[in-house]
């Protein structure tokens, strides 16, 4: 039985090895979410759902970001709406992944009325939430590489893939390390009106019907700006998207924006409402911006972070 | 608690340690150990419904011995047994679907009717200990074997972990009495066993349950799928459903050898099958043969004249396409496979293929090829039924073989386009074993090293190419 068991062992040994060096091959090409929960513990983010992780781009904020606060890297912690609407899961991701020591730092959170609202059966009961048993449920280790965590528990591909993904010549998407998913779909414009299409049915025909408003989630949005703001200054930022889904968002919340200005009163912070000038970006599908306007709109934001700290330093001063 | 996780891995390994270490040198201990580990296992999907299965075994415990006590109310007792599990399966697995079906009956006839449903979960491996209990009174009523004094060596053989959601079915005569014997460790068996479960998880995790999705998709989708996906869709749900069925198997006969048990064989390579009655002689044995034993034989076989024997083919096909679920998709199956049957039975040629596949050569002659190929299609067109949701759904996709465009591009998942590769390696490796088993593939590789490269080849492949989601398997449902 010995030698039984002493081989086993070994063989099972020998196979951990192995699946532990293979792991070192995730990238950013493995999944859209792998690279976030590999780096190291942050003390600046951009907090949101997927139009932030696909519109917001780290690099063109932090040129002048760097003027008003020194030193900041801000990296793009934003995953997709049935991971990370506001609640204690994405709540307690965000804690794990924050820099304790941050001090004068800066966040961006982007609101959306989905992100506020939750699917029955009570959009209030947190314990059915949609992010439940998913990916940053599961998670314990959000700052560790290779995440064996991670590729164990979320990956939902085969492992192959990790491999696969890494030769595709023409791969769909690339997380930056900075968390930026940078999205290379065709850009022509029948592909984009295609996608705009099956977005726009997807938000009429599931996420409309479903979606309520969850004061539980807006609980947590204002938890979530509590938590940062002990580490510096929070934004709120409102992305633009195209007119036929704006509708939707209007009829299932027509009081978002006095909301969030609410919420921004309340905790002192600015909000930066981008829908008014929807009509002057470009999107991937309609909901999610492409390359070039997600640099036009990460810049504008830049823009408008820089002068609200000056305005504020000179109103202190 | 599924093969296919880390807690069966977990629970493995302490039930391993303590039966072989601990209670190796008693008996009842290990005995006791295996009742309580079963329990354990099966009330980890649903502790409620142990009590059930308790129930269940006492009471074929009891009608065993009174069986065998009385001489004039064996009938008596045995039918009170068949009635009981019969019982069983009508309340907790049929009573909504006839409750259904009989206010839509009512409904059509001018009636209004809304029926009352019980709505319970169907409690896993119902279809399986039920019908491990009644073969156990059969075989008593039948002299074939004497009940068992040790109530924990029935409650054993009835649910032993590695058989009890999803079978093999047991027998008594075959099983219980190795659970009345002193258990010695042998290394040829464990390694036997192992080699056993690394190919079953093979079948389950790499192949079934990649295809799982895809199939998924075609079906739900086969309205505007074209043809050469609807096609494609039940050659893989064919593969599907035979590696995920044959793999639990597998994973559970190597459980069981790990534990120094043999269970019955369930599968012998079924897609090579020259003809349906063949098929039935290689597929889900276990239950093809319980039907044959405990239905076929008594309703007086085929040996009572032409009609009884027609009546007696389509009895057993329509009971074990009701056994695998109250719908009327399972039933269209199981009459299917009467229709294909019954014309071999009337020409008496139902058992012509009883041996060896290409015996001398390494690939069939042409004549048994083509007749591979027509049972398999035979066998895939009854699948379409199966795994259609409803009767709907299964003629829509028929519809569609014969009605749509042959070809459009689709947009698949990797696992469509490399999947055709891994099944036919896999296939290869079931021709090469063909005539024997899975065991014989293995010892095809005489030297250790190139024995442990192959085991570190399925590895890699189930690593590599597995879906880990923890898939349940599909019999559990039945």
């Amino acid at each position: 039985m010995k030698k039984f068991l002493l081989r086993i062992l070994l063989f099972a040994v020998l196979l951990a090895v192995c699946c532990y060096l293979y792991s070192f091959l995730g990238d950013g090409y493995s999944d859209e979410y792998y690279l976030r929960v590999t780096t190291p513990k942050q003390s600046a983010m951009i907090i949101g759902v997927s139009r932030a992780a696909q519109g917001l781009q780290p690099e063109a904020l932090n040129e002048k970001l760097n003027t008003v606060y020194p030193g900041t890297h801000i990296y793009n912690f934003a995953f997709s709406l049935g991971l990370s609407a506001y609640g204690p899961v994405y709540y307690k991701a965000i804690q794990q992944k924050l820099d304790e020591s941050a001090k004068n730092s800066v966040f961006i959170l982007e609101v959306t009325p989905w992100s506020i609202a939750a699917a029955p059966p009570d959009p209030n009961d947190t314990s059915v939430f949609e992010e439940r048993n998913r990916a940053l449920d599961q998670l314990h280790f959000f700052n560790l590489s290779p995440n064996i965590e991670y590729l164990f528990k979320c990956y939902a591909n085969p492992y192959v893939n990790l491999l696969l993904n890494k030769m595709n010549s023409n791969p769909f998407y690339l997380l930056h390390d900075d968390g930026w998913l940078e999205i290379k779909a065709p850009m022509d414009s029948a592909a984009i009106k295609r996608r705009e299409e099956g977005m726009i049915f997807l938000y009429k025909n599931d996420f409309y019907p479903r979606y309520k408003f969850s004061s539980k989630r807006l609980e947590y949005l204002e938890k979530t700006i509590a938590l940062l703001k002990k580490h510096g200054d929070v934004y709120m930022v409102r992305l633009p998207i195209i007119p036929e889904v704006k509708k939707l968002e209007t009829e299932i919340m027509s009081q978002f924006d006095d909301t969030i200005n609410t919420v921004a009163k309340k905790y002192n912070l600015a909000y930066f409402n981008f829908m008014d000038s929807a009509g002057m970006f470009s999107y991937v599908d309609g909901v999610h911006l492409d390359k070039s306007s997600g640099k036009r709109v990460s810049e504008d934001i830049e823009d408008l972070v820089s002068k609200h700290k000056l305005a504020s330093q000179n109103k202190a001063q | 608690m599924l093969f296919n996780s880390i807690a069966f891995c977990f629970f493995l390994v302490i039930v391993y340690a303590l039966y072989w270490f601990l209670f190796q040198k008693n008996l009842k201990l290990q005995n006791i150990l295996l009742l309580a580990a079963s329990y354990f296992f099966y009330g980890f999907w649903d502790w409620r419904f142990v009590f059930l299965l308790c129930l269940s075994t006492v009471i074929d415990y009891a009608f065993g011995i009174a069986v065998h006590k009385t001489v004039k109310r064996k009938k008596f007792y045995l039918w009170l047994s068949i009635i009981n599990n019969v019982g069983i399966l009508a309340v907790f697995k049929y009573y909504d679907f006839f409750a259904e079906s009989f206010a839509t009956l009512l409904n059509h006839s001018g009636f209004s009717a809304s029926p009352i449903l019980l709505s319970i979960a169907l409690p896993v491996g119902i279809s399986f200990y039920t019908f491990h209990g009644m073969s156990y009174v059969f075989d008593i009523y039948r002299n074939k074997i004497i009940p068992t004094k040790n109530f924990i060596d029935y409650a054993v053989f009835v649910c032993f972990f590695p058989l009890l959601v999803a079978g093999p079915i047991e027998r008594a005569w075959h099983l219980l009495p190795q659970i009345q014997q002193k258990r010695k460790f042998s290394y040829r068996k464990s390694v036997q066993g192992i080699q056993l479960m690394l190919w079953g998880f093979f079948k389950k995790i790499v192949i079934a349950d990649s295809l799982s999705p895809i199939v998924h998709r075609i079906f739900k989708d086969n309205e505007h799928q074209p043809v050469f996906f609807l096609i494609v869709g039940v050659i893989y749900f064919s593969v599907q459903i035979y590696c995920d069925f044959s793999g639990y198997t597998d994973i559970a006969r190597g459980t069981a050898k790990l534990f120094g048990f043999e269970l019955l064989i369930n599968f012998r390579f079924p897609y090579f099958s020259r003809d349906i009655a063949e098929f039935w002689r290689r597929w889900h044995i276990s239950l093809s043969s319980w039907f044959r034993d405990y239905l076929y034989i008594p309703l007086g076989g085929s040996k009572e004249g032409t009609f009884k024997g027609i009546r007696n083919v389509v009895i057993v096909f329509l009971i074990s396409g009701f056994w695998h679920g109250a719908h009327w998709t399972f039933i269209a199956w199981g009459l299917l496979h009467a229709v294909y049957f019954l014309p071999l039975l009337l020409l008496k040629k139902n058992r012509e293929y009883t041996g060896p596949i290409a015996l001398n050569s390494f690939l069939p002659s042409f004549l048994e090829g083509l007749k591979m190929l027509v049972t398999y299609s035979l066998v895939c067109f009854a699948w379409i039924f199966f795994r259609a949701d409803n009767m709907t759904e299964a003629f829509s996709y028929i519809q569609g073989i014969f009605t749509h465009q042959f070809y459009a591009p689709q947009n698949f998942d990797p696992p469509m386009y490399y999947l055709p590769f891994i099944i036919i390696l896999f296939f290869l490796v079931e021709w090469l074993c063909r005539n024997h088993d899975i065991e014989f593939f293995f010892l095809k590789f005489k030297s250790n090293f190139s024995r442990y490269a192959v085991y570190f080849f399925i590895l890699f492949m189930i690593f590599m190419f597995g879906s880990f989601k923890e898939n349940t398997f599909i019999y559990f449902q039945f």
